[in-house]
Parts: C-alpha cells; structure tokens; sequence
C-alpha cells in the first residue's frame, strides 16, 4: 500500500517522530541543573516507550510511506525491535562507565538516539536519497560522539580517521548510486533491483554495485576496507564501540538484502567472486591479526572483520529468498559482541580501564559468574559447540560446500581454528593464572543480570536454532 | 560548434585543472582557493543546464559560506612552508590508482547506452525555484527533513565538542556590564576627608 | 571542403551569438559609469556631512566648494606606486582588490532602477544579489592573508567572521520579504509594493527592515561595525599594505556596497521606483498647464523616487558614522547572533502565521 498523504505517513511513523523529539527533549534537558541520573532516566524512559509504541502501530502488510521514502513491513519492524532491545541493554550498561568519565551528558544520550534513528532509516529506507541520508545522520552521530571525549588523545584520532576514511566510502557508495540512476532512472530501491537491463548496460550496473559495496564493505569492516576498525574501536568510548558494533551492521545488513534479494545479479560470476574474496581475505587478515594483539578492544576489533568476513560469504551463498543464513548469522554475531563489549564495559565502568588482555589475569577468583559469562560470549564468537556462534559459522560453511567450494571451506576453518587461539587466551587467564590479583572491580547487582540475559540467550537458542532460522526466513520473504 | 559547446569544454578544462592542481598543490590557502574554482565552475555548469536556482545556491552557500569558513581556518593555521616526506610515493601511487580506475569507468561507461535516460528538461513558462519548492515540500519533504536532521547533529557535535565545561575563559557579561552603576566603580574622596 | 565550408558557418553562427556582447557592454558602461561618478562624490559627501557635524568646513581648497576633491585624491592614487610587500603572495595580492571591485559592481545588473530600465530580469535575482555579496568577502580575506602582515590578517578575519554571522540574519529578513511578495525577481517585489507608501513592505516587516539595514552596514564593514579596520587597533585592516590603485579599488569597492545596500534597501522596503503618493486617487484629474504636468511627472513612478530613496539611505550610512561610537567585537558577534538572528526568526513565524489566516497588510 502506497500512501502519499504526508498527515497520513506521519502517522504510522509515530514511534520514531517520539524518538526524534524526546532526543532534543535529553538535549534540552541540560540546561537545567539536574542530576545526571534524570537524564539516563529520561533515556531509558524514552526508549522503552518507542519501543511500545511502535509494537502498538506494527503494521500488517507492507507500507510505503511519504511518496517512495520510507517502506514499513515485518522485516523493517522485527530488526527494529532487535535494535530497541540492543540498545536498550547498552544504554543501561553505559551509565556507570559515562558518569566516571565527566561523559554522561545530555548530548551524550540524545547524539546516541540521534545514530539509532538514522539506523532505523537505513533499515526502513525504500530510496537512495533516504539511505543515504540515513548512513549519513547516524555516522555523523557517531564521529560526534566519539569526538565527544575529546581531553583524550586516541578518541580524537579515533573520530577523525573514522571521519575521514568513511567518508569517502560515503563518497564512492553516492557515485555507484548516481550511476544507478543513470541507467534505471529511478531511486527506488524495489524498481532498481527489479530493473531489466539490456546487454550493453549490465557491465555498469555491475560497476555501479561494486561501487555501493565498496561503500557497504566498509561500513561492515571488511577487509581490505578494515583499517578503520581497530583504532576505532580502541579509541571510542565503550558504549559508542558497544553501539558501533553492533547496530549499524544489522541496518546495513537489511539494505544489502534489500539490494540483493530477487536480484539477477545475485548469479552474476563475477559479482559473487567480489564477495567471496571480500570475505575469505577478511577472514584471513582479522584472523592472523587478531593473534598478535595486546589490547582487548584490538583483539574483539580483529574478531569483528574476521566475523563480517563470514558474513560477506553468507551474502555470497545466499540465494534469491533466502537470506536466512546471512540474517541468522548477523543476528547472533550482534547479540554476542553486544554481550561481550557490555561486559567490558560493565568491568571498567569504574575509574580504572580495562584495556589490556593480561588485566583478564585472575578474574575468575574474583567473579566467577562473570568470568562464566565472558567465556560463553567469547566461545560464541570463536564458533565453539553449544552456542548460537557455532550454529551460525555451520550453517556458513554448509552452504560453501553445498556450492561446491570445499577448499574455501577448508581455508576458513583452519582460519578460525587459528583464531581460537586467541580467544582462548583470555578464558585460560580468567581462569588458570590464579596467582594475580585482579584489579577489575564489580558493583552492580541490576546490571549483572542485564548481562545475564544474551548469554543465556546464547545457550538457549543454540538448543532451539531451527525455529529461530524459520523464523528469520520467514521475516525475510 | 555554438557558444555553449565552447563554453562547456571551456569550463570542465578549468574544474578538471583545477581539482588536480587542489590535490597537488603544497600551500593549503591555494587549494582552498581552487576549490572556490572548482565551486564557481560547477556552478556555470547548471547555469548551462538552466538550473539557475541550484547554481546560485551553490555559490551562496558553498562559496559563500562553507569555504570562507575553510579558508578562515586554514588562514590561522601556522604550517610548516615545507612537508614533503613521502609525497613522491604517494603521487606515483595515487597516479597509477587513478589511471586504471579511468580506464575502467570509459571502458564501462563508453559502451553504455544512456539514450533512455531522462533528461531534465525545464518546463516552458514555468519557474525553476517554484517547482524545487514544491518538490521539496510535497514528493521529498522526507528528505528534506532528514537533512535538517542531520545538520542539527553537526550543530549539536560542533558546540558540544567546543563548550568549555570549566568557566576558564575569560569573558565579559554584557547583562552585568549595563547594569552597573555609577556608584560601585567611583567614589568621590573630597579633599575635606583627607 | 564541404568540411571547412561547416566549420567556417559555425563559426559564423559563433560570431553571431557573440554580436550581442557589444550593446551588452554599452549597457553596462551606462551604469557602470554612473555609479563611478556617485563613488566618488558619494566620498565628498561623506566628508563634507561629517565635517559640517562636527562643525568643520571639510574639503574647499580644490574648485568650488571643494568639488574637484575627488578628482585631485583620484589623480593622486593613480599616480602612487603600488607597494608589493616581502615575502607576500604576490598573484593573490594583486587578485584581492579586482575580486572585490568586480563583486561590488556585477550585484548592479539585476537592479531596476525603472519599469523597464534594468540589465538582466532574472527570475532568481535576489539570491543572485544574495550570492555575489557574500562573495565580497573573499576579496577582504584574500588581501588580508597574502599581505603578509598581522595587522591585515587580523582585520580579514574579523571582518569575515563578522560578514558571516551577518549575512544570516540578512537572508532571513529577506526571506521575509520573499514570502509576502511571492517572488525571488527584484521586478516582482516591487510591483508586489504597489499602491501608496504604506503599501510598502517595511510596514509589515518592520523589524525585518531594521534588521536589514543594520546586518548591510555590518557587511559592508562601516561604522559602527568597523572594527575590520579600527584605526586605532589595526591601523586599517585588511588593505594596510595596499597602496596607490591596489587601496582606490578597494575604496572603490566599499563605497559602491555601501550604495548597493541602501539601493537595495530602497528597493525591497521603500518600493523602489513607485511613487509614495496613490496614483489611483489622481487619475480622475484633467491638467492642461505645463507647471502640473512637471509636476504630476514627479508624482508619478519613475527612477527619481528611487534615487531620492536610495540618496536618503546613503545618507544614513555616513550619519551613522559621524554618530555613533565603535563597537567592541564581542558585542558586534553578540549584537548579529543573538539578537537580529532570533528576531528575524520569530518575525518570520509571526509573518507565516499572518500570511496563513490572511491578515491584510501582510497577506497580498
């Protein structure tokens, strides 16, 4: 149903619209000298109403919203409540860790909802012009945000090689774009995909999205297109990382399926070898780097691109309608790095940082419920049995063999055997260097079982995963 | 062979120089100054299109507005005269990034056959800034507002990122200045006193 | 052959296209020239106002009166050496007053200074305006910087920051003026004010007009914001090291923005060309004699109303300048950011609010 009334889109975009004003609502609020914790109130109020309010507007068939703008249906909405869930865990998470730091502001909070909106318009956009408007308003956020600490020396160069390097992402994903344009003369995204070209113009549709996965490539971090991720990831704020690894992938996660589902060019050779080499060398470079690091951001930073290099070879295998497997495996890496980036984030909320691995040392005599958790999430990350990130690398490289690849096959799996080691590495010092005395402190009962939650999902999920997987299939058709 | 013809060649010749010469170019200012070019000849462009409203927008707010504010930065900005280090390496690579990258775009875009593009053609007896107008409120008013979204954020970032947090700066208070009396800055002492 | 035979028509059709150029030129010459003149004694106006407020006599040692005054400074800047300081940029230096001279003088061509009399009646003409003012700016800031000196560094960047933070407020009060008169083309603005003087746009948009008239003298760098070139501080600011021609086109230039914005001003609050008076209440009037019909053509529209309009602004300019003392910079950023800002902001909602329930003055 397409609804061209503006009053009448407006109405079923409420929830956002609530998001948008209650962000200038915490901005505004700092002028008044009010307690910081009225403002992570207000956050967390804001947030969970959204979320309400937008289950209470879910609609039932397929909506297209403000002329061609904005698309609405299941999918959109159920990876929008991934999204409110995820976030709603890192706001909690995060407030410790802020009011430590002199960050917790409401600039802080309202930059955040701000990133999280413009998420929400990648994952809903049905147009180029609101894609890329979307990508802009929620990294423009983010380079903000991180820019936000700014009597830290690494934050500032973090924000502005982040700054730097994605735009020009931006810039090559906006030329691809403008090519599309140019040969299917429309922005629509469905129109696009669904365009019939003659001979002579395939090579440039085929040009135009190399040019916006080049763009999406290093939105996702993978390699060659990784360099950005590691200082980031070191030189952000914990709930800006916790933010940035997590919710912009699944958004661009959704457009890449937008883009490719019912796409002929999905069976285009030459296409399809890009992904396979984006993910095959991504997963080979995270690996081996993610080996020689000292610093646990680096080291989960690494993980990461070795992580969306599956995710690449998920694209690759996919077939038209059935995204399932990327979906599945973006779902469960997200909920997993969230999990593990809370923790770290729970750990140095206060002042003291948790930065280097060999701070691990000991911690399992201190908590070892905790220690319990982080091993979960890190064993889930590696793809170890009895956690979602073991179903989900399976269901990878079952359909790699399917096509036929067993040596790429046989190439990833030794890669992530390598990669074990790593995260190993950080379980045997929880758990078997008993001799240090651990400085990390831990305080909170409510967050601990905030961080319960997704490691228990973990487990639970990896008891159930084939109604999960209909279930994503499902959304995604 | 008509003005127009003359004049696009004329045109695209000085923003192509231009925007080599702005990348190689070592003194900041210069490039800044080329890219108010680069600006200004793009904006001739559209005038050739007959979107005059464009072209005019670009000046008044690219070079008007954003470009001054470049130049004032990089105006203050004490460089170096000379920071070489590496240069060469980068140009040869740049050049070779460069070269075979344009091969590939004229190799795929020579054969493309863009006859079925649209062509925007300006209505006759219509008023270019009116139909922007209209567009911009009725088809793309979601666009419109998206970008007023991201320009806030930019505001936003821009003076949370500079507030000062501590009350170190020196300033003046306007409100207090005017409200201050005769009284409590001058005291007459009459020599009787003494 | 036949080849040469199309390219010789071409180029034929070239020169034909080309043949416009010269009754352009002329065109531009009849104002151009004009406005010269006015520079120039629009300098001995200024002199001779402010020495007669002080009680001074001014210049009266060249001609009558003095007259011939801008005419001996001319002779004497031309003949000036123009100085090229060590070590400054000497292309961007000798660029720096050109930009501004050409700035100044091309704004002119969408002013009508008559029903009919105007060089090119675009349909953007006031963002077109809009546009080429804020481009002055690169002329002051490009001779601030390669001048190699403090002192015009320092009167560059004052004075662009001051023409940024004013030139938004001067947008907004013209959009005001957009949104009642429904139209970007400077002939439909003033054929939006036609009636008797209170039909004129500054009494809807007062606030807007007084707005305006401050952000221009804020722009066009005079007293009282002309901090850009304090004497006292900054010796003269940007143009310290200019001498001879290099300092004259910049006076030039200053002078001919000052007359810009009180044209300007004239025409976008005060009508331009229309009459003051309702024609409509004289058009029943039977006149024979030759001393009502001089007259009844005073009355009527025409460019003299726009001359003694714009005269009128000039004059405001200079009184300004012998009135009132300098501000301090803060309070000149202070002045444009947080108070004409948010004023021509809430008058623009007001004016909306007006124009949507279709409130007489402001609603057409």
């Amino acid at each position: 149903m397409i609804i061209n009334n503006i009053t009448m889109s407006i109405m079923y975009f409420i929830p956002e619209i609530f998001l948008f004003i209650m962000s200038m609502v915490i901005l505004l609020s700092g002028i008044f000298q009010i307690s910081k914790n009225y403002i992570f109130h207000l956050t967390l109020i804001s947030i969970i109403s959204a979320l309400i309010m937008s289950y209470n507007y879910q609609v039932s068939d397929s909506l297209i919203l403000f002329g061609s703008s904005i698309i609405k249906n299941s999918t959109t909405e159920f990876f929008e409540y991934i999204c409110y869930i995820i976030f709603l865990i890192q706001i909690i998470i995060s407030k410790d860790y802020l009011k430590n730091r002199n960050l917790l502001s409401g600039e802080f909070y309202s930059l955040l909802i701000l990133a999280l909106l413009g998420c929400f318009i990648i994952i809903s956009s049905n147009n180029l012009i609101i894609l890329f408007l979307g990508i802009e308003l929620s990294s423009l956020s983010l380079y903000s945000l991180i820019a936000l600490n700014r009597y830290s020396v690494i934050s500032s160069e973090a924000a502005i090689k982040y700054f730097v390097l994605s735009i020009i992402a931006s810039a090559i994903m906006l030329f691809g774009f403008s090519y599309l344009y140019g040969i299917t003369n429309t922005l629509v995204i469905s129109d696009i995909v669904s365009f019939s070209y003659s001979n002579n113009s395939s090579n440039l549709y085929l040009l135009s999205y190399v040019l916006i996965f080049i763009g999406i490539a290093f939105k996702f971090a993978v390699a060659p297109f990784h360099m950005w991720l590691p200082d980031v990831y070191e030189g952000s704020p914990l709930p800006v990382t916790n933010f940035i690894s997590s919710i912009p992938k699944i958004a661009f996660f959704v457009i890449v399926f937008r883009f490719l589902d019912d796409n002929s060019i999905i069976a285009n050779e030459n296409f399809s070898k890009l992904l396979l080499f984006l993910g095959v060398f991504s997963i080979i470079v995270g690996n081996l780097f993610a080996l020689v690091q000292k610093k646990i951001m680096r080291m989960l930073a690494y993980s990461g691109i070795a992580n969306s290099g599956f995710i690449f070879l998920a694209f690759f295998s996919a077939t038209n309608h059935n995204f399932s497997v990327a979906g599945f495996y973006v779902l469960s890496y997200s909920i997993t790095i969230v999990s593990a980036i809370s923790i770290i984030t729970f750990l140095s909320s206060q002042k003291f940082d948790l930065v280097y691995i060999n701070d691990f040392k000991g911690f399992s005599a201190k908590s070892g419920y905790l220690s319990f958790l982080i091993m979960i999430t890190l064993l889930s990350t590696a793809g170890i049995p009895l956690t979602i990130g073991f179903y989900a690398k399976y269901l990878v490289l079952d359909a790699l063999v399917n096509k036929d690849l067993v040596f790429v096959a046989v190439i990833v799996v030794l890669m992530t055997v390598i990669g074990l080691y790593y995260y190993l590495r950080v379980i045997w010092f929880m758990f078997f260097e008993t001799n240090y005395n651990s400085l990390l402190n831990i305080s909170g009962k409510f967050s601990i079982f905030v961080l319960s939650i997704i490691p228990a999902l973990i487990l639970i999920i990896f008891l159930l995963p084939d109604n999960i997987l209909k279930y994503i299939f499902y959304i995604l058709t | 062979m008509d003005i127009t013809t003359i004049l696009f060649y004329l045109v695209t010749t000085v923003i192509i120089l231009s925007s080599v010469s702005m990348i190689i170019v070592n003194n900041t200012v210069h490039a800044a100054l080329l890219l108010v070019l680069i600006f200004f000849n793009s904006a001739i462009l559209w005038l050739m299109l007959q979107a005059e409203f464009l072209s005019i927008i670009l000046v008044l707010v690219y070079v008007g507005a954003v470009l001054v504010l470049f130049l004032f930065v990089v105006m203050l900005l004490d460089l170096p005269k000379k920071q070489k280090a590496n240069q060469k390496l980068y140009l040869l690579f740049s050049i070779i990034t460069s070269v075979v990258m344009f091969i590939e775009l004229y190799i795929v875009i020579f054969y493309q056959d863009f006859s079925n593009s649209l062509i925007a053609i300006p209505l006759p007896e219509s008023n270019n800034t009116y139909e922007i107008g209209l567009m911009l409120f009725t088809d793309y008013v979601f666009s419109f507002e998206v970008t007023a979204f991201i320009l806030l954020v930019a505001i936003i970032a821009a003076i949370a990122i500079n507030i000062s947090d501590k009350q170190k700066a020196l300033r003046q208070d306007p409100g207090k200045q005017v409200l201050e009396n005769k009284s409590d800055r001058l005291k007459i002492i009459k020599d009787d006193d003494l | 052959m036949f080849d040469f035979l199309n390219n010789f028509t071409s180029l034929f059709t070239f020169f034909n296209e080309l043949s416009i150029l010269p009754s352009t030129l002329i065109l531009i010459l009849l104002i151009m020239v004009p406005l010269l003149i006015v520079v120039a004694y629009y300098t001995y106006a200024e002199r001779k106002i402010i020495a007669s407020m002080q009680g001074r006599l001014g210049p009266n040692v060249v001609g009558p009166y003095g007259l011939f005054q801008p005419f001996a400074d001319g002779v004497k800047l031309f003949f000036k050496e123009i100085i090229i300081p060590v070590d400054s940029n000497k292309f961007l230096f000798l660029l720096a007053p050109v930009i501004t001279f050409t700035v100044a003088f091309s704004a002119w061509a969408v002013i009508p200074f008559d029903s009919v009399m105007v060089l090119s009646n675009i349909n953007a003409g006031l963002l077109y305006i809009l546009a080429l003012t804020s481009l002055g700016i690169y002329g002051i800031i490009i001779a601030g910087w390669s001048s190699n000196s403090k002192y015009s560094l320092l009167g560059a960047m004052r004075s662009a920051a001051q023409i940024i933070a004013y030139e938004i407020a001067m947008g907004f009060a013209l959009v005001g003026v957009i949104m009642i008169s429904g139209s970007l083309n400077i002939g439909d603005i003033i054929h939006a004010q036609k009636g008797s003087m209170l039909n004129w746009l500054w009494v809807p948009l007062f606030p807007l007009f007084l707005v305006y008239f401050i952000s221009g003298v804020a722009e066009t760098n005079r007293a009282p914001f002309d901090v850009a070139e304090g004497e006292s501080e900054l010796v003269a600011g940007f143009h310290v090291e200019y001498s001879g021609m290099g300092f004259a086109i910049f006076f030039i230039a200053e002078y001919a923005n000052m007359i810009l914005i009180s044209a300007l001003t004239a025409i976008l609050f005060f009508g331009g060309w229309l009459s003051p008076f309702n024609l409509n209440s004289l058009g029943g009037l039977e006149i024979n004699d030759v001393v009502s019909n001089i007259l009844l053509f005073f009355i009527n529209d025409g460019i003299h109303w726009f001359i003694i309009k714009t005269l009128f602004f000039m004059f405001c300019f200079i009184w300004f300048r012998a009135t009132f003392p300098r501000y301090r910079y803060d309070q000149i950023m202070r002045l444009g950011w947080k108070i004409l800002i948010p004023i021509t902001l809430i008058w623009i909602f007001v004016e909306m609010l007006f124009i949507y329930y279709k409130v007489e003055p402001w609603f057409l």
